[in-house]
């Protein structure tokens, strides 16, 4: 179950990867081929508005790097990718180690997620309630990405909350 | 007094960090902690959360980081290293220098076009150890050849870590790139040179096939086209390293296709290896950002340039301090540690030092820039944490022990050194190339 889960995400994660490649090598063609707007509707769509142009596909680059870096955080929490320096923690007992991941889930991952969630939160509604677009006629509707913050560490928080009831169970 | 709280906060984060705890939360834990204690009001997190946003998440420039990568993994599933490695073999294989030579030009390649280490340093030892020894080359020689051209990965442009040093120090990532050229030269120069002085006296080796031309031109030339143009693009201003990083993959995918190795699996393996390794260096740059503006909010910065310019304000003693900081702290950190937490703390006090060199300004940052790249790139190669040197000992299995590895390195090491002090003496060697 889990490990589909994993899958599943990791491969959809995959796809915006993909996508971020071809945005970019459509992006480099239009403006060597001096095509923009690239794709113009005659009337206004929801995110895009009236047109696709170079700076949307600009925009949707660093927009794609936003979804495929923040949403998997919790995942790789999990899977227990992050970067450790263990040049000594692999050489500990086990018990060590979840003694050191759940001191460190208390000292850090605690105040950092219970201070940053509500900070990230607060950053997306001003965006909403400002109905914030893009400064440079890229994609409207700016606050779709900023809720990346909150939803990315959302996620991690859920996997913070696993991980330590997991270890405090002592299954690992 | 002042000293007290960044002091504490230094200490807790090192703590943390050999503690073995994941890096970014050590970094992002710490600045919520040090908000809490210090006078820093609590509303301090919003400005952090606009911090990461702006420097971070909506930086145009980073989406070259996961591009990169995608690149690299894609190459490396593509058997195009393989292929060439084996080709270059077979062209200079006729003598052992020139055996010990084609590793370092394979390594050079890979350097410029994938860029990533362990990979680097895996596939030529697994490919290279066995012709190495056979073509006479003692173990250790052999060993530190292998880990060292695999290590120029991280310097040889396009580099991620060339990339985060230049949004760290502000400095264009062209630049940096261009920078890198002369180092990464000359140290290929310096490496060759000692390789071809181990291979006197060593019998010439019998050739099995001399390939063809043709034969040549097929297993070397789709991945010698990708480098140039990639790196050519980039270094003569017709792309920005961003689309030059989305085409480069797009073009590893056009190489998998040319040697018949493209599969709809393999792409969406190297994506989603591509996603977790994106994630984990993202994650460990919003650590890093927070920590970086509470250190400096409760009065780290200074106290990190007393620090430095405690042994004299004398710039050539404060870059010296500076740099052997550096070199102590990658015994034991990693690059994207010391580059995204000591980097903004260090950059302003040696870009404002005038060091009577004729370079000023953005020069004196790319200078100092490419020296630290040198100075990070050495630390892969030194016992006992180096990375290069566990991912050669892995990949080595028997054929290696440890301390035929570290004895084979530490020549290496010092030609490092030797190069880095070069470039500390003739900074055109680095910005005779960025004009």
């Amino acid at each position: 179950m889990g490990k589909t889960l994993e899958r599943l995400s990791l491969t959809a994660l995959g796809a915006c990867m993909v996508g971020m490649m071809g945005v970019i090598v459509v992006q480099v063609a239009c403006s060597a081929l001096d095509v923009n707007p690239v794709v113009a509707f005659d009337r206004a769509w929801a995110l895009v508005g009236t047109a696709i142009t170079l700076n949307s596909l600009l925009d949707l680059q660093w927009h794609l790097l936003v979804i495929t870096g923040l949403l998997p955080a919790g995942l790789v929490w999990l899977t227990d990718s992050h970067v450790r320096v263990d040049f000594l923690y692999q050489t500990l007992g086990s018990r060590t180690q979840t003694r050191i991941n759940l001191a460190g889930n208390l000292l850090f991952a605690a105040p950092f997620l219970a201070m940053a969630l509500p900070a990230a939160w607060n950053f997306t509604a001003r965006a909403w309630r400002a109905d914030e677009g893009s400064s440079n006629g890229g994609l409207a509707d700016l606050w779709l990405i900023k809720a990346m913050l909150p939803l990315g560490l959302a996620l991690l928080a859920v996997a913070v909350l696993v991980e330590t009831w997991r270890l405090l169970r002592g299954v690992r | 007094m002042d000293m007290v709280l960044p002091l504490a906060m230094a200490a807790l984060t090192l703590a943390g960090i050999m503690a073995g705890y994941r890096v970014g939360m050590v970094l992002a834990g710490s600045a919520a902690l040090f908000i809490l204690v210090s006078d820093l009001p609590t509303a301090f997190f919003n400005l952090l959360v606009s911090r990461i946003y702006a420097n971070v998440l909506s930086n145009w420039l980073l989406v070259a980081i996961p591009m990169f990568i995608f690149m690299g993994l894609i190459l490396e599933m593509s058997g195009a290293a393989e292929r060439s490695l084996r080709a270059a073999q077979r062209a200079l294989g006729g003598s052992a220098a020139g055996m010990g030579i084609s590793v370092l030009v394979i390594g050079v390649l890979l350097a410029a076009s994938s860029g990533i280490v362990g990979a680097s340093v895996v596939l030529l030892a697994m490919l290279a150890l066995p012709r190495l020894q056979e073509a006479g080359f003692d173990k250790p020689t052999s060993a530190g050849l292998i880990a060292a051209s695999g290590t120029l990965a991280i310097l040889i442009p396009p580099s991620i870590m060339l990339i985060v040093l230049g949004d760290q120090l502000q400095t264009p990532v062209p630049q940096m790139f261009a920078g890198a050229m002369g180092p990464g030269l000359l140290l290929v120069t310096v490496y060759g040179a000692f390789v071809i002085w181990k291979a006197r006296g060593l019998p010439a080796l019998p050739r099995s096939d001399r390939p063809s031309p043709l034969r040549l031109l097929f297993d070397l030339g789709p991945l010698l086209a990708l480098v140039i143009t990639v790196l050519g693009s980039i270094v003569a201003g017709l792309a920005t390293p961003t689309e030059a990083s989305g085409l480069g993959a797009f073009g590893a995918l056009l190489i998998t296709v040319i040697y018949g190795k493209f599969s709809t699996n393999m792409l969406m393996n190297a994506a989603r290896q591509t996603v977790v390794t994106t994630a984990l260096v993202l994650f460990v740059m919003i650590g890093a950002t927070c920590f970086s503006a509470v250190f400096k909010g409760i009065g780290g910065d200074d106290m990190v340039s007393a620090a430095i310019t405690a042994f004299g304000t004398d710039p050539y003693t404060v870059l010296a301090v500076v740099m052997v900081a550096i070199f102590v702290l990658g015994f034991v950190l990693d690059w994207l540690e010391i580059t995204l937490i000591l980097l903004p703390i260090f950059a302003p006090v040696v870009a404002g030092l005038d060091f009577g060199n004729g370079l000023a300004g953005q020069d004196t940052k790319i200078w100092f820039g490419i020296l630290v790249a040198v100075n990070l790139q050495t630390s892969f190669l030194t016992p006992p944490f180096g990375f290069s040197l566990f991912y050669l000992r892995g990949a080595a299995g028997n054929a290696l022990t440890t301390p035929q590895i570290y004895r084979g390195v530490l020549p290496f090491i010092g030609l490092q050194v030797l190069v880095l002090v070069l470039l500390i003496l003739f900074p055109r060697l680095i910005t005779g190339f960025t004009s």
